[in-house]
């Protein structure tokens, strides 16, 4: 892959791929490192401008993430919450969210920080997972319903 | 009551993924679903309001890669193996070269031997 191309990947998505990190780990530095390592990564990659590169980049992050919890041999905190929230934002509600996705299945938690945080459609949260359209719809809904219900 | 058939529908609609409407249409009309469509929109609001700090600034521009990094760090071992292994030739001995002794510096033994006879006139030309 050109210098050319990964630079502007990263332009594009380096945002959205550090605050999935961020949210999914809950660890700023690591977020931080993962983010450079997912489009150093990428850079040796096979790459091709083919309009499935949002997928394929954070494909590279989640493995990332998976690698780096097995060697840290971690779960994520259940109420770290780093940032305070934007205006308007109740803060009860986002920590008590920040906990109940604590409690959920790694994969069901990957999903969902894909759909909330990156902003990936089903087709691309598919291609990063390896799994169906049809399961991300009905995985996602099925966390939205089960973190509703921690939620009340 | 949290969950029914309908809330699939609102669901994929919250994420702005195909729905069919009729079943669209019947969800906003039942209080359930209703229900769970402002939750959803409540979800999405804490998620993305706990996400607003500016990137840090080690994320401003793509750091060296790794590989090139190895590869100096490559050619700086070669260096430096280079610079010790001058080193290491000089402090060794040099078999080549023999050490000053005393004898050397006797002048060397003759070849011939020229035996001056007096009376003879050395300035002489013919």
């Amino acid at each position: 892959m050109r210098h050319a191309q990964i630079d502007d990947l990263f332009a594009r998505y380096r945002e959205p791929v550090y605050r999935f990190l961020r949210r999914l780990l809950h660890d700023g530095a690591a977020a931080e490192d993962l983010t450079q390592d997912a489009f150093l990564r990428a850079m040796s990659g096979p790459y091709q401008s083919n309009g499935h590169e949002r997928a394929w980049i954070f494909q590279i992050a989640r493995n990332l993430a998976k690698d780096y919890r097995r060697a840290a041999g971690r779960r994520p905190a259940t109420t770290a919450f780093e940032d305070a929230p934007g205006p308007g934002a109740d803060r009860t509600m986002a920590l008590s969210l920040d906990a109940a996705l604590a409690s959920l299945e790694e994969d069901d938690r990957e999903i969902f920080l894909l759909k909330e945080v990156a902003g990936l459609s089903y087709a691309e949260i598919a291609e990063a997972c390896g799994v169906t359209p049809d399961a991300v719809r009905s995985r996602l809904h099925r966390t939205r319903i089960a973190l509703r219900k921690q939620l009340t | 009551m949290t969950d029914n058939d309908l809330t699939p529908a609102i669901s994929a609609f919250v994420d702005g993924e195909p729905v069919d409407p009729d079943q669209l249409a019947a969800a906003l009309e039942d209080p359930v679903a209703r229900a769970a469509l402002v939750d959803f929109v409540r979800m999405r609001a804490a998620m993305r309001a706990g996400d607003d700090p500016p990137l840090p600034p080690s994320l401003s521009s793509l750091r060296l890669p790794p590989v090139a990094r190895v590869r100096f760090l490559q050619w700086a071992a070669v260096a430096a193996l280079l610079v010790l292994v001058f080193l290491a030739g000089l402090a060794l001995p040099r078999p080549w070269q023999v050490p000053p002794t005393p004898e050397s510096d006797a002048p060397p033994a003759p070849a011939r031997i020229e035996k001056f006879t007096p009376g003879i006139d050395w300035h002489q030309t013919n």
